[in-house]
């Protein structure tokens, strides 16, 4: 979702996307993204999920009923398709082996373009920079 | 795999950001160009704005967050009118894609009235990083009540007119008006 497109942000210093499944447990959540991006400078700060080993094994232990059941927990639900949902993240273009790669890589070796798209659910966009609305308006 | 439909967006996103990042210089400054110079624009603050999307039926629930002690606003689109929450701010709005087509492409919607003031004596240290953890989903009181805490809070909402913030991002865009109640009204 182009969020921006949604607000007025002229009276935050930064916006977090953040998906549904992810609760802030930490008081200084928000303090800790200002900081990083208001006072260290860095344009965009996530939080990935932390993961090893290949994508399609954690597909097929995925295929469990928390998500392939029509009841967890308290509440119904509808069924998820584990395999395609696999299948469509390769097709977005995410890698089998990302996690892999970033596991098998040296120290001091940051994340590489080459390794595909990064899985993560928490993004947080310093506002008062414009390379944030070049890149959410493109 | 982990929630892997609802998290999907949110990684095409942040891989876009990370290619889009990695190419931008790297002497991009701290601090730009000043953002509040039209004198009839709110004056920035340091306040986050959190945001999220509950849609498809899939989560069941809004997780409700630690309350900040650095100034914060969160808010919630939704096309579930049951979701209520005494924290998130609801926004309804059934299907984004086609509101924005039908609003010129850029809305305000509803109000953002901050949530937490500023706990000014945070005792935020470096070493004491926010804690960011998958929930199992747990609902805050009953419907009711998340409904009436939602009512108190969202009694009345205003919309804001972004023309000002998309005019120093993008010179030449053309902006349609931002009609009185043209922002869609929250959820209960």
């Amino acid at each position: 979702m182009q969020f921006n497109r949604f607000f007025d942000l002229t009276e935050y210093r930064a916006a977090v996307w953040l998906d549904g499944t992810i609760q802030i447990i930490g008081p200084q959540t928000a303090g800790l993204v200002f900081h990083l991006l208001a006072e260290q400078g860095r344009n965009l700060v996530t939080f990935e999920h932390n993961r090893r080993g290949l994508l399609s094994a954690e597909a097929v232990a995925s295929r469990t009923e928390k998500y392939e059941g029509a009841h967890w927990g308290c509440c119904d639900q509808p069924y998820q398709n584990v395999t395609r949902q696999y299948e469509q993240y390769l097709q977005e273009g995410f890698s089998e082996k990302w996690w892999q790669e970033e596991y098998d890589a040296p120290m001091g070796i940051s994340k590489r373009p080459e390794w595909g798209l990064w899985v993560t659910s928490f993004v947080a966009f310093d506002l008062h920079s414009p390379t944030s609305f070049e890149f959410l308006d493109a | 795999m982990v929630d892997a439909s609802a998290v999907s967006a949110t990684a095409a996103i942040a891989a876009a950001a990370s290619a889009y990042f990695s190419s931008s210089p790297s002497s991009l400054p701290i601090a730009h160009a000043p953002t509040n110079q039209d004198d009839d624009t709110p004056p920035k603050t340091d306040k986050v704005l959190f945001i999220t999307a509950i849609y498809g039926g899939y989560e069941k629930t809004l997780k409700e967050p630690a309350k900040q002690q650095h100034p914060a606003d969160f808010i919630a689109f939704t096309d579930r009118t049951d979701l209520a929450s005494p924290t998130w701010q609801i926004r309804l709005v059934e299907d984004p894609l086609d509101y924005l087509l039908k609003h010129g492409g850029r809305v305000g919607v509803g109000g953002s009235g901050s949530v937490y003031a500023a706990a000014a004596n945070a005792n935020a240290g470096e070493t004491a990083a926010a804690s960011v953890a998958e929930e199992a989903g747990k609902g805050h009181g009953t419907a009711a009540e998340q409904a009436g805490r939602q009512r108190s809070r969202h009694g009345s909402c205003r919309h804001h007119d972004f023309r000002h913030h998309r005019r120093r991002h993008q010179p030449d865009a053309k902006l349609p008006p931002v009609q009185p109640g043209q922002g869609v009204q929250d959820a209960v």
